[in-house]
């Protein structure tokens, strides 16, 4: 019972951690800006017997004069896994994979922090809010959040703490405290498909922030099309295997994908008939600090007629956070 | 795994000895002050939560109001009686002082109507310190200062300071490590755990050192664990908790003398603790240290041969009016002892599952034996208390939990931890020495073993709860089960329906109050 697959359940080995804030741009230009990472800090530079920062400061004036001619290549590596000597692909030939490459390489910033206010519809039509503070930090092993509750009175003080690792054999380690107890859980990250706190989101999408595990789907390209106005890419992520659609709680997922922030403007999730169990719109969606940012998302219980608007505003990329602020202390204490 | 507002397991086993006080009062100049100074808080903070606005971004305010009724369950409806019928009203305050300084504050005030949780005014003398005791209002009624403290971070340390709990431990509601803070069992063990835990005054230091975060803690609060009073509904009566019942019954109420305890004092007296927690490769571990005065007196007992040293005593309780054919009487001398507690705590999780525990070793813990010929009735050992607990997360909305909670105490003599039985009349018959026989005198057994389980779910969306616990000692044979189920109404109107049901041998922990199973009936809105 403990010898779940881990594997499937992580990111792609093969991303690189985003250290620092990036522009977000177009598709090309951003996996070219991932190819020069890798050039200058991979196995074939160090082997030149020169120090990291010479190879560095060579490297990136080498790659740079070359980008424009480099990007579409960096594209194909990306989406196929293929040699950079392989033909380059045009727009048209991008794969599922490749964009949901992408997007889970999309710059998030190093630090975040948010104030979310939720606001949640019942089947019966009535409303409640909730108001959180969410705090972000990303390393070069994982992934720290950490989300504290400041209204309504009764689940005031309540605080989720995720590490998400990137390494793809070690599993996330998660903790709830509820002030009712005084009390900090351990809490099992196998809970990703259930539903956070009520709300119509999933434990895994607030983890996750608009990015995707790669390894639970087969990615496939769709007709790209539009929404609200934004043109965008479509791709098809259809479940690996009907455990992995259990734990999830979907078997498919089509994801627009914008072009411009490769940010998912929409999710509908399906069943194994087809049909449509939820909907994630992103109706707002601004550049802040140059970070692509959600700023209103609409979430659309179809099976079970709820619905939860998430609005978030505060939002700082600048201010850095300690690893105080994702610790279990910080966890009892509440907000920083 | 999902938000429950309180809805975990408040079972707590008793480990030794309730207190039975009976003090006169005396106000002082220094209660004087503290009563002041606690009821212009209280006043503060109640009226900043109805008047502040809710979202003002240096002061946040939140309160409630609750109604509870709670009825006794009986095979005989005539015998069903309104065991509670309470009003509350909690009030809390957080300001932010400076971007570096947090205060906090919660006061609370009840008034139940039947008054049988807690009859009469509460005689705190005895367990709580100044500082820390309720302020009543007639028989009926009470205010509190729950929590009062100011929190304050530099660099990589973080200080607490003022009236506040402290929660250790792995384990839901069984306290091995979770003794930091003692407890109010004016509803035995059926009321929510944070709600029952009595805050204490305590210096809470907290350093973070990268992976691991060491705490450090002094109490000077002398504060102990404060049992419902004889008449009430939870009461103890199981000679095991109750030492003085079972000699009454053996001697006669008249020769059994139960001396008010002494709460320690001198600044060696308060409690300081310590603990490391860490990170290490996916486990959640610490080690904890506490020396601290248990929360329950221990009594030291002394017989005594003639009724007349009795009477002359000022502290002796009931009348001594008449001279029973024994001519043998029994002091009972409780007090709190210091004792020294080292633990560990653990916990990780493997896909759906959690794993979690505690082990607590108290160095020479002073324990009542049922030797006769023993001058204080009391033996020293150490005692080792542990708890292994799993939880499945595997069902979507639902948490099922499984402990099995274990004490032992060591070198006690096997024959003087027999089981306890309440004396009968053919003990007294016997005569004065034989009367007291191993079977008949109060003691703690050398070990025990419970377990607990725990079913919750939650349902559209979290709104509504329903939660079923059970709690079964092994030894005894008892145990109780509750059933609880809360349902929002809306945004600010939560409503609670609870059942308690106890069960086993009347000498038991839980058994002792087979007779008092409960329906009970709350509405709460908050804001």
């Amino acid at each position: 019972m403990f010898t779940r697959s881990r594997i499937s359940r992580k990111q792609d080995p093969s991303a690189p951690a985003m250290r620092n804030p990036t522009p977000a741009g177009s598709l090309g230009r951003f996996q070219a800006r991932e190819r020069k990472v890798d050039w200058v800090w991979g196995r074939q530079t160090r082997l030149l017997g020169l120090s990291r920062p010479c190879l560095g400061i060579l490297g990136l004036c080498f790659i740079g004069s070359l980008a424009p001619v480099l990007a579409p290549a960096s594209v194909a590596e990306l989406g196929a896994g293929s040699a950079a000597t392989r033909s380059l692909p045009t727009d048209a030939e991008l794969n599922g994979r490749a964009i949901a490459v992408a997007m889970n390489q999309r710059n998030e910033g190093r630090f975040k922090s948010q104030r979310v206010e939720m606001t949640l519809r019942s089947a019966r039509g009535k409303s409640r809010q909730q108001v959180a503070m969410i705090f972000r930090s990303t390393s070069d092993d994982s992934r720290k959040s950490v989300l504290f509750y400041q209204r309504p009175a009764e689940v005031r003080g309540t605080g989720f703490l995720t590490y998400d690792y990137h390494d793809p054999t070690r599993e996330d380690d998660q903790w709830l405290y509820l002030p009712s107890l005084r009390r900090t859980r351990r809490v099992a990250a196998a809970d990703r498909g259930d539903w956070f706190m009520g709300t119509d989101l999933t434990y895994e999408e607030i983890k996750k922030d608009g990015k995707f595990e790669l390894e639970d789907s087969n990615w496939h390209r769709q007709q790209d099309s539009e929404v609200d106005g934004h043109s965008c890419y479509l791709v098809e992520a259809s479940v690996k295997s009907p455990q992995l659609a259990k734990e999830l709680g979907h078997y498919s997922a089509r994801i627009w994908v914008d072009r411009e922030s490769l940010f998912p403007r929409r999710i509908e999730y399906r069943d194994q008939q087809g049909r449509r169990l939820r909907t994630v719109h992103t109706s707002r969606l601004e550049r802040i600090d140059g970070v692509w940012t959600a700023l209103v998302i609409e979430v659309t219980h179809h099976a079970g007629n709820t619905s939860t608007l998430f609005e978030m505003s505060e939002v700082d990329y600048q201010t850095e956070l300690g690893d105080a602020t994702f610790s279990q202390s910080q966890l009892r204490r509440g907000r920083p | 795994m999902r938000l429950d507002r309180g809805l975990d397991s408040p079972f707590v086993p008793v480990p030794n000895t309730p207190l039975v006080a009976r003090t006169g009062s005396r106000r002082t100049s220094a209660k004087l002050v503290a009563k002041r100074i606690g009821w212009t808080l209280c006043s503060l903070i109640s009226f900043a939560s109805l008047v502040v606005p809710e979202a003002r971004a240096a002061v946040t305010t939140a309160g409630s109001l609750s109604l509870l009724w709670a009825t006794e369950i009986s095979r005989a409806p005539e015998r069903a009686t309104t065991q509670q019928l309470e009003a509350t009203f909690v009030a809390e305050l957080e300001a932010d002082l400076s971007p570096s300084c947090r205060f906090r504050a919660i006061a609370r005030a009840r008034f139940d109507e039947p008054d049988r949780i807690e009859p009469g005014r509460p005689d705190e003398l005895a367990v709580r310190s100044t500082l820390s005791r309720r302020w009543a209002f007639g028989d009926r009624g009470e205010a509190e200062l729950l929590e009062a403290y100011l929190a304050c971070a530099s660099g990589n340390s973080f200080l607490t300071l003022g009236k506040q709990q402290v929660v250790w431990g792995q384990a839901d509601g069984l306290k091995v490590l979770d003794v930091v803070n003692p407890q109010s069992f004016r509803l035995f063990v059926t009321d929510e755990l944070a709600e029952s835990r009595i805050p204490l005054w305590t210096a809470n230091l907290e350093i973070n050192l990268g992976r691991s975060t060491l705490q450090l803690l002094w109490i000077p609060d002398r504060t102990y664990h404060q049992f419902a009073s004889d008449g009430a509904v939870f009461a103890f009566s199981s000679p095991r908790f109750r030492p003085d019942y079972a000699l009454r019954h053996l001697v006669g109420a008249n020769n059994v003398q139960v001396e008010s305890p002494v709460r320690p004092s001198g600044t060696l007296a308060t409690d300081f603790g310590f603990r490391v927690s860490t990170f290490l490769g996916g486990w959640d571990l610490s080690l904890n240290g506490l020396r601290h005065h248990d929360a329950v007196p221990i009594f030291q007992r002394t017989f005594v041969a003639a009724v007349p040293d009795l009477r002359e005593s000022p502290n002796a309780v009931g009348g001594l009016e008449a001279r029973t054919a024994l001519d043998l009487g029994v002091r009972l001398r409780p007090r709190y002892q210091q004792v020294d507690l080292l633990g560990a705590t653990f916990s990780n999780a493997f896909g759906e599952w959690t794993v979690r525990g505690e082990l607590a070793w108290t160095f020479d813990r002073l324990r009542a034996i049922a030797d006769p010929g023993d001058p204080d009735g009391l033996a020293e050992a150490d005692e080792i208390a542990g708890v292994v607990g799993v939880d499945w997360y595997g069902a979507r909305s639902t948490l099922w939990s499984l402990q099995l909670f274990h004490q032992r105490s060591g070198s006690l003599d096997s024959a003087s931890t027999a089981r306890a039985r309440i004396p009968d009349d053919n003990d007294v018959a016997q005569g004065p020495l034989d009367a007291f026989d191993l079977q008949a005198l109060p003691f703690q057994p050398g070990s025990s073993t419970t377990l607990t389980g725990l079913y919750r779910r939650t349902f559209d969306g979290e709104r509504h709860v329903l939660r079923l616990l059970w709690a079964h000692d092994r030894g005894d044979g008892d145990g109780w089960i509750q059933l609880r189920g809360r349902w929002s109404a809306s945004q600010r109107l939560d409503l609670l329906l609870t059942a308690d049901l106890f069960y086993g041998p009347e000498d038991g922990l839980f058994g002792q109050f087979d007779s008092r199973d409960r329906l009970r009936l709350g509405v709460s809105t908050s804001w």
